[in-house]
């Protein structure tokens, strides 16, 4: 049963992700990918509000493999923040390597802080 | 009924398929990873980390072959990359992780946790990238 729903619940968040991703991109004329970064800040700010509501409190089961382990780990990648980080540093010397670095170091830090803000709302609703 | 099912085989509707299909798919074998990691009674920490990183380099090898072929399938990318590779990797969990390690004060691991695992996923998509566009 909970495979079932991951799998639900996990194309689900793949589809939003790549309909969130694709239209920040589209609307925000940018190289830096931002519509990755919108999308992985969004769901570090809700898992942190899942755990916030979590933490203390009797979650179901169910509930947890629903919306973060399907929607929030479907919705969310590492995968492609990693290719287009690689990707930006070969797109050429000094540039592409600070545009590489920035593209790692700003949404873990952002990322961290997303899901601490999250969290705190979440304990306190 | 006519334009709806022209939009269900059209371009679009296809790789949407594709992409909540392969997001399905990445999404048990996130979980199938978590569940023998949680069954060997190893930190979950490492979990993660796999995923992330065995999908970095995926991604990163499918990409770069995409590229390097002019007559690949066009569902290709929306389903294997962005479907089955991006739910089968995950930010959120890994940001969360991060933050509870902060929360509780384990300082050290912190740190170390996402140094290490943005480190391997980089290393790991850039030889996926050369492997791939390797011929």
């Amino acid at each position: 049963m909970t495979w079932v729903v991951v799998g639900a619940f996990g194309a689900l968040g793949a589809l939003a992700r790549y309909g969130v991703s694709g239209l920040v991109q589209h609307l925000w004329r940018t190289t830096f990918p931002v519509g990755t970064l919108v999308v992985n800040l969004t769901g570090a700010f809700a898992a942190g509000l899942l755990l916030g509501l979590a933490t203390g409190r009797d979650v179901p089961d169910l509930l947890v493999a629903a919306a973060g382990v399907g929607f929030l780990g479907g919705y969310s990648t590492f995968s492609t923040w990693m290719v287009e980080s690689v990707l930006a540093a070969e797109s050429g010397g000094r540039v592409g390597l600070r545009r590489a670095a920035e593209n790692l170091v700003i949404p873990l830090i952002v990322g961290v802080a997303a899901v601490g803000v999250g969290f705190t709302i979440g304990q306190w609703l | 009924m006519t334009d709806r099912l022209s939009l269900s085989t059209s371009i679009t509707g296809r790789r949407r398929f594709a992409v909540a299909a392969g997001g399905a798919l990445g999404a048990v074998g996130r979980a199938l990873v978590t569940d023998i990691v949680e069954r060997t009674e190893s930190d979950v920490l490492w979990a993660t980390f796999i995923v992330n990183i065995v999908g970095s380099f995926i991604l990163g090898y499918v990409v770069a072959r995409h590229a390097g072929r002019s007559r690949s399938s066009p569902f290709l990318i929306p389903f294997v990359g962005v479907g089955v590779l991006g739910a089968f990797t995950t930010f959120s969990l890994f940001s969360a992780e991060v933050f509870e390690l902060a929360r509780t004060g384990d300082w050290i691991l912190a740190v170390a946790y996402p140094l290490v695992s943005i480190g391997a996923g980089f290393v790991a998509a850039l030889l996926g990238i050369r492997f791939g566009g390797s011929k």
